[in-house]
């Protein structure tokens, strides 16, 4: 069943079209991982598909309630409240903050959350760096703390859709931290049923989280499958890996 | 010795309401990045409010300081909901045409209600005098400090301990993070507009009694908190407070020392250094970005 699916997304930015006809559908519970090169339209993508950005023509459409709901040129405040959340390729954290005041801004402002904010600094393993202003940490820890953010929106809005999107969350991580990150998903996709969407270039690190890949080319999708199959077709290994 | 001492509290009772107006011009610029120079016309509402309870109605400093909190909160609102909202997304330039169109029209609305001379707050409103040993302080200037300090810290508490607080805040660090959180940011800007008109009446109250009351009097306190929310560090509330009893400060003494001739200059000059040497403020390491 989908939860949220595109059809025929579009965005230009002057004479250049960032996303070209792009459609793509994503199903409960399942981790869609998509790769390209710079500029292929990966992050356009993500803000529309999040309420950042309105296409200049195509749908985007996501079940709610048992409901299929049109919600292309919906703000990011409204997926908010639909349980959609969101980190940031660049991190988007509340700089003069706390990690524990970051989380508790975003759990009060929703109107009904069915999650703490220690039992989330406990599950990402922030509890010790709680009352630390944000600015003052290591990256990694910020990228975690950016997480715990954005898992209140997709864990916390009752009868939220669930539906989480990374951008590049290995991004910037060793390899051991990188490992970590991803159990750390699959840990959390189990046990709050989630389903996400992210944009990686770390390939093992997709090839252990996802179940479908798109690859994405000059604002298209040139291909979508299995990681496997995604990584071996030929339009990819030349247009993202210049094979 | 006491002369001294009077013209320390001087400076800080008049600091403390450049420091009330600089909070409300740091509340907005956190939230909007736009110095909203109607706010020292909201000030001036406030102090006619203030003059039409304690000389009509015959209340007391308190309850006219409530009232003019809340008209002025309303006045903030409705400039917030009607002059800016419609042109957000729009660069700096027009938004700042609007504010001085929207402090013409409140100080040629003010002309218009009450003439354009000066009133005056009944005499003793704010108490008479306080003697400490040999010195002897007007009440009035104690009153503007204690307020000051109060409604300082109760927007601290607000601003850190509330959920509608914790959004304005969030607004003013990263409004695309605060979106991703699901906070209204409109709601967050017409609160920092609401909170500052309502300190700015507050400060109209305290000013105008320890002044007059006229249509243009906010023009020189409302630049005077414009230059201490620049020294203090713009956006930041502790800053703004800073900003404006050390300027309070330097102006009495620099008065006492050279002659009251010599008071606004310190502050301009003052101004001046700080944008030349120190941009970001007392409280800003760097080019201040702006936050609460």
């Amino acid at each position: 069943m989908h939860l949220l699916s595109c059809e025929g997304i579009t965005k230009r930015y002057g004479g250049v079209t960032a996303v070209d006809g792009v459609s793509l559908s994503v199903e409960e519970y399942e981790t869609l991982g998509i790769i390209g090169s710079n500029g292929a339209g990966k992050t356009t993508l993500f803000n529309i598909l999040t309420g950042f950005d309105r296409p200049d023509s195509g749908t985007v459409t996501l079940r709610l309630n048992e409901r299929e709901l049109q919600v292309q040129g919906f703000g990011a405040f409204t997926f908010a409240h639909m349980g959609v959340g969101r980190t940031f390729q660049n991190l988007r954290l509340f700089e003069e903050m706390t990690v524990y005041e970051n989380i508790r801004t975003a759990i009060l402002s929703m109107k009904r959350t069915e999650i703490a904010a220690e039992e989330l600094l406990k599950l990402l393993g922030l509890t010790e760096q709680a009352e630390m202003p944000v600015n003052k940490l290591p990256y990694g820890t910020r990228k975690k703390a950016e997480l715990a953010r954005a898992l209140v929106c997709t864990c916390g809005v009752k009868k939220g859709c669930r539906l989480l999107f990374l951008d590049e969350p290995a991004a910037g991580l060793t390899t051991a931290e990188a490992y970590e990150l991803a159990l750390l998903l699959l840990r959390l996709k189990k046990q709050y049923g989630l389903t996400m969407v992210l944009i990686e270039h770390n390939m093992a690190f997709l090839e252990d989280l996802c179940s479908t890949l798109c690859a994405m080319d000059e604002g298209k999708i040139i291909a979508a499958g299995k990681p496997q199959e995604v990584f071996s077709a030929a339009v990819v290994r030349s247009a993202i890996f210049g094979e | 010795m006491g002369g001294w001492a009077e013209q320390l509290i001087n400076g800080l009772a008049v600091g403390a309401v450049y420091a009330l107006i600089a909070l409300g011009y740091t509340l907005v610029f956190g939230v909007l990045r736009l110095f909203n120079f109607a706010h020292c016309d909201v000030m001036m509402a406030g102090a006619y409010i203030g003059w039409l309870c304690a000389e009509r109605l015959r209340l007391g400093l308190l309850p006219a300081a409530v009232a003019a909190a809340g008209v002025c909160a309303l006045l903030g609102l409705v400039v917030e909901r009607f002059g800016y909202r419609p042109l957000y997304g729009a660069s700096g330039m027009p938004l700042m045409v609007v504010a001085l169109g929207i402090s013409l029209l409140l100080q040629y609305t003010a002309m218009l209600l009450f003439g354009a001379g000066a009133r005056v707050y009944p005499f003793g409103y704010t108490g008479g005098v306080v003697r400490i040993g040999s010195v002897t302080l007007p009440a009035s200037k104690l009153t503007a400090l204690l307020l000051c300090v109060a409604l300082t810290a109760g927007l601290e508490l607000v601003l850190k301990y509330t959920r509608a607080g914790r959004a304005v805040r969030a607004v003013a660090d990263d409004k695309t993070a605060a979106r991703l959180c699901g906070i209204y940011e409109n709601r967050a800007v017409s609160l920092a507009f609401v909170l500052g008109s309502a300190l700015a009446g507050i400060s109209g109250v305290v000013y105008g009694s320890m002044y007059l009351v006229s249509p243009l009097m906010g023009l020189t306190p409302g630049l005077k908190a414009f230059a201490a929310s620049v020294i203090g560090g713009i956006g930041s509330i502790p800053g703004a407070v800073l900003g404006g009893l050390a300027l309070g400060l330097a102006e009495a003494l620099a008065g006492a020392a050279f002659g009251t001739a010599t008071k606004d200059m310190v502050s301009f000059v003052l101004l001046i250094a700080f944008l030349l040497l120190r941009p970001g403020g007392i409280m800003n390491s760097k080019s201040g970005t702006g936050r609460v």
